[in-house]
């Protein structure tokens, strides 16, 4: 098989759910630009696709990431690396509008911890290992490995992570807000696949504006994000799945949307 | 996976360095077995307080149950030892230094092990022996054939019960109950899975 027809993403349906693993173990799923490109391609179809509400993404039990091809990074110029697919992939995974859950089991390092912190979710196997080494090859994070942990663990691990470059284990990332629930890692793929399924079980359209909504947080100051988030509430009233909601709570069974 | 418990035991005189390599060995070494047994010397003082962090650091995360046999006197060092195993097993001729309260580590191991209340009554009590208190609150069992008890001990760990048994403590550590549990039971279903 050449180079370039080689396939290291797979996706798979489950019900509304669409389960991508990245499959490149002899380089512990190190990121490429093949990699990254694959990823953003299938979460950009998933977004075009109404029938899939949630993305598990995982890299299976061993290894999520173990972070940025170092021949990937040490080939490039300035100039080519913001030109590259590389840093246009890692935007467009995290421009996805479905909702992502991150099932990191193993290294979870550099790109690769950007790349699960740019989903919604984070479900750890207790072998997972969490971390920002680029400091210790004299480079930074560049995929948001300077911002996206102070969202969710508060500014001191996050200037630990950039500035130190260590290792968080998956009980301490639990303890600090960096993963939302600590599994065995042979139940890692299952496990992301459950709470997908949990996301998925709800209205789409509810779901997608939800994320948009819990986005703003990062965007814009509180006073606008609040007025955005009513904004988007009430376009949610016209739609067919927030009556089918009300609807079925009412009526004491399950909802059944469609999506409209 | 093997039934047979493996046993690293603690030469005498031994620096802190030479302990830590010998645990890191032994842990990668046992990886098939039910249980580490850690007998030998349990003699000694710390003098390089980051190697002998680190050991305890090994021994509290350790995949599989760690069994401490100390056959004779305890001194500063041995004492974090046993509070940093999981379980401890008393022959005849162990017995403690008077000076346990100065081993390093001792209010954060008790406190880790037996919590506030108990941590406090153990270093604040004028009781001299620290082992009848162990014994008295279910860490240390006395035996008159140690190495016998902790071979039965091991029968019950066998098949991955006893690397099971940790992963479910360190999870009860760290998560909140109904997560503990839920990842117990995920770790049965594997467990199930994987032998169907």
């Amino acid at each position: 098989m050449q180079a370039s027809e080689d396939v290291y993403v797979k996706a798979e349906r489950r019900d509304a759910v669409l389960l991508l693993t990245i499959d490149r173990p002899a380089a512990r799923n190190a990121l490429n630009p093949a990699v990254l490109t694959q990823l953003a391609e299938e979460l950009a179809k998933a977004d075009r696709d109404a029938a899939i509400h949630a993305v598990a993404l995982t890299g299976g039990p061993k290894n999520f990431s173990a972070g940025a091809d170092i021949d990937t990074l040490s080939g490039h110029t300035p100039a080519s690396y913001l030109a590259s697919p590389t840093r246009r992939a890692f935007e467009s995974i995290f421009r996805t509008e479905t909702p992502i859950v991150a099932g990191v089991a193993g290294f979870c390092l550099g790109g690769g911890c950007e790349l699960a912190l740019s989903c919604d979710l984070i479900v750890a196997g207790d072998n997972a290992v969490f971390g920002q080494p680029e400091i210790n090859l004299g480079i930074i994070p560049g995929a948001g490995g300077t911002q996206l942990w102070r969202e969710r663990t508060g500014s001191g691990p996050q200037i630990e992570a950039a500035l130190m470059g260590g290792l968080v284990d998956a009980w301490s990332a639990r303890r600090m807000g960096l993963a939302d629930e600590v599994v065995p890692a042979e139940a890692i793929v299952e496990a992301t696949i459950e709470k997908a399924r949990i996301i998925a079980s709800k209205a789409p359209l509810a779901s997608r504006t939800a994320k948009a909504a819990l986005r703003s947080a990062g965007a814009m100051n509180l006073h606008a994000a609040l007025a955005h988030e009513v904004g988007l509430m009430a376009g949610l009233l016209a739609t067919e799945d927030a009556q089918e909601g009300t609807r079925a709570f009412l009526e004491k069974r399950r909802p059944n949307y469609q999506g409209r | 996976m093997s039934t047979v418990p493996y046993q690293l035991n603690l030469p005498d005189h031994a620096s802190d360095a030479e302990i830590l390599a010998q645990v890191k060995r032994a842990l990668r070494e046992a990886d098939q077995a039910p249980a580490l047994l850690m007998t030998g010397s349990f003699a000694g003082a710390v003098a390089d307080a980051k190697a002998h962090g680190e050991t305890i650091g090994l021994l509290t995360d350790a995949s599989i149950p760690v069994f401490a046999l100390p056959s004779s006197i305890i001194e500063t060092r041995g004492v974090s030892l046993l509070l940093a195993a999981d379980r401890v097993i008393l022959g005849p001729e162990s017995e403690i230094s008077s000076a346990w309260r100065t081993s390093p580590g001792l209010a954060a191991l008790l406190h880790h092990k037996f919590g506030p209340v108990l941590a406090r009554a153990i270093t604040f009590d004028a009781s001299k022996d620290l082992l009848a208190r162990l014994v008295e609150y279910g860490h240390a069992v006395r035996a008159s054939e140690a190495d016998a008890l902790a071979q039965e001990m091991a029968v019950n760990l066998g098949d991955g019960m006893g690397r099971r048994f940790k992963r479910a403590f360190k999870a009860a550590a760290e998560l909140p109950l109904k997560e503990a549990i839920r990842f117990d039971l995920w770790c049965d279903a594997s467990r199930k899975a994987s032998s169907s």
